[in-house]
């Protein structure tokens, strides 16, 4: 085994490839539906390759920016499977976990587990982890647990299982820097804070973001951090904004190329503004950004756009027609799934909690950018898995029926669309009371359109996504669960003025606990 | 230029949240800003509660929290907080115990810190 004084790890429903299908990851936030548990583990969280000491053959990407940063400072650390903690953890001092939804707190988690009434598996997992006898003898033996990644505000509601589980730091924000420091402290033997914000002046630059050692999940490989729009919801947006330079995003392409990882999965909050000028896309840094991944790229993917800046990048220079005519004529691919945002329908909540999403167009015209992005897409082999936000404070019933609208509207262009109750972060982060929700009537009715365009488009995008002959049994498997969900539609169908009633009442009420929940399973 | 601060206090203190919000709030107008929190408490359990509404109506401020129970752990925590800060422009006493005021008046004049701010 390997000489580890920092055990970097998360939960399986993390340390997995998701069989090379990123999306297929949001399976993790919801609890198994129509499918015994094991099997949906299967689907969404199959077990990563790893090499004989335990080391996963791809890795989430926050985890190996931790890697690479304590390694760069000389420390004896590495990211690890969980099923070989025990492996390790005899002897390490400090394990360091990172997750993006530990408590099933984030959206759309928060969604499926309200709707359901049961447990998200990677909350379910989590927890598991945390439970698990190499973790509770690690800690026995005095050893420390440090946790982080974006997530990391969720333990500020969960004093109850931080004190349980004996969390000793907290970190909150970007790691990189900070976590060499309490490197040193766990090593000096010196007291640990237990919550760090982290500072301006901690927040790495471009200089300081080391070049990960090890592959990310689906080759994913950063190309900005921060986003300059402000949408009052986001916590990316608190962050500074910064452009990784074409060397660096190369020099990670080329770890994950000779590990044998060849698909390029670009992250950005918006790939679109990569270089821009503010909000407006500019043609030439997405052209050259495209030129070199495409000289080691097998297949490429971007994770999030915005649609306010697909519709500028194609009326001033058709750049998202040429980006996308460069990637499919180089790989074959003949389209590319993307994550993308409407929240609202309602110009009048869209100037409220995003005035800058629409930018450079006004956020009055909200609508009809969504639709003209959409139709845009179609046009050009993107399609996109839309969220729309629930429950934001200043939201009445009239801007939830604009959104259910909209999404009528939205039903010739291939997508998927996922309702989400708000979860505070950005600048409403401290409005706790979110956690704890009511479904109310207006969103059961957008939940419905969403489910409803959503099972439209469903049975045919699975047949694009998941079309490798290797993938057969997960193609089947989804093609079941989507057809089982037809089938649960149908009988909610006749149920649903019982279920509007239910609602009214306040019956489905969901309260996001801690160590209540976890005694309720047990 | 960055402003550092450090605020000793008892999870006991009946205004604590109040004046940490307070404190949080003018440091958020500082472009760089620092602030140990340095809590005498039971553990995160009991001293969570008393700190979440101002750690999350924190934007920008770096900030590390620690919890002591007794003065030879406030000594240490204070000792490594002033070295890795490299200077403190203000410390702020959260405390209605006069043996935890003595103490820590004690400590931080040690460290050669003279002004404080009691809230």
């Amino acid at each position: 085994m390997l000489d580890l004084d920092f055990v970097i790890t998360v939960d399986r429903t993390l340390m997995t490839n998701h069989h090379g299908k990123e999306f297929i990851g949001f399976m993790t936030t919801s609890p198994a539906i129509g499918l015994p548990e094991f099997l949906w583990m299967w689907i969404c969280a199959p077990k990563p390759k790893c090499d004989k000491y335990g080391r996963p053959r791809e890795a989430p990407y926050g985890l190996r920016k931790v890697e690479a940063a304590l390694q760069e400072a000389g420390f004896k650390a590495a990211v690890i499977d969980p099923d070989y903690l025990d492996k390790y953890l005899t002897r390490a001092k400090a394990l360091l976990i990172g997750h993006h939804d530990f408590f099933a707190f984030c959206a759309p988690s928060n969604t499926w587990w309200a709707v359901t009434k049961r447990e998200p598996v990677n909350r379910k997992y989590f927890i598991k982890l945390m439970e698990s006898e190499p973790v509770r003898n690690f800690k026995k033996r005095g050893g420390k647990i440090i946790i982080g990644g974006p997530a990391a505000w969720q333990w500020l509601h969960v004093e109850d299982l931080w004190e349980k589980w004996g969390v000793d730091c907290v970190i909150d924000g970007e790691a990189e820097k900070i976590i060499v420091k309490i490197a040193e402290k766990v090593l000096n033997n010196e007291p640990l804070p237990r919550y760090v914000f982290v500072g301006a002046d901690e927040v790495p630059s471009i200089d300081e973001i080391p070049v990960i050692k090890a592959p990310s999940v689906n080759g994913l490989v950063e190309i900005m951090r921060g986003c300059p729009r402000h949408c009052r919801f986001c916590s990316v947006t608190l962050r500074p904004l910064r452009y990784i330079p074409l060397e660096k995003i190369e020099a990670e392409i080329l770890v994950n190329k000779k590990h044998g990882v060849n698909h390029v999965l670009l992250h950005s909050e918006d790939v679109l503004l990569y270089g821009a000028d503010g909000v407006r896309p500019r043609a030439e840094p997405l052209i050259k950004l495209h030129e070199m991944v495409l000289k080691h790229a097998e297949s490429v993917g971007w994770a999030h756009v915005s649609l306010a800046a697909v519709v500028y990048a194609q009326k001033n220079g058709r750049i998202l027609s040429k980006l996308t005519e460069m990637i499919f004529s180089k790989t074959g691919q003949t389209f590319i799934g993307v994550q993308t945002g409407i929240e609202t329908g309602s110009p009048r909540l869209a100037k409220i909690i995003m005035p800058g999403k629409a930018a450079p167009y006004k956020a009055d015209n909200w609508p009809e950018i969504v639709e003209e992005a959409f139709a845009i897409m179609a046009d050009v082999g993107v399609v996109p898995a839309a969220t729309v936000i629930l429950n934001i404070p200043e939201e009445t019933p009239d801007d939830c029926m604009k959104t259910a609208e909209l999404i009528d509207r939205l039903k010739p262009y291939p997508s998927l669309i996922v309702p989400m109750y708000l979860v505070p972060m950005g600048v409403l982060k401290d409005k706790r009371s979110l956690l704890n929700f009511r479904i109310k009537p207006e969103h059961i009715e957008v939940m419905w359109k969403c489910l409803e365009h959503s099972l439209y488009w469903a049975p045919k995008l699975v047949e694009m996504y998941v079309k490798e002959k290797r993938n057969f049994a997960v193609r089947g498997l989804l093609s079941l669960f989507i057809k089982f969900v037809e089938w649960k539609k149908k009988g909610i169908e006749k149920k649903l003025k019982e279920y509007l009633e239910q609602v009214a009442e306040g019956a489905l009420e969901h309260k996001a606990t801690a160590v209540e929940a976890v005694a309720e399973q047990k | 230029m960055k402003f550092c601060a450090i605020v000793i206090a008892d999870e006991k203190c009946d205004r604590l949240e109040k004046k940490l919000i307070e404190i949080i709030e003018k440091l958020r107008q500082v472009k760089s800003s620092y602030l140990y929190i340095i809590i005498r408490g039971a553990g995160v359990i009991s001293t969570i509660p008393r700190v979440r509404e101002a750690l999350l109506s924190n934007l920008n401020v770096g900030i590390r929290l620690y919890i002591f129970n007794s003065c030879q752990e406030l000594e240490k925590i204070l000792d490594t907080s002033v070295r890795e800060l490299g200077k403190v422009d203000q410390v702020y006493l959260i405390v209605d115990d006069s043996g935890l005021r003595d103490s820590a008046l004690r400590v931080l004049n040690k460290l050669g810190i003279h002004e404080v701010s009691l809230c």
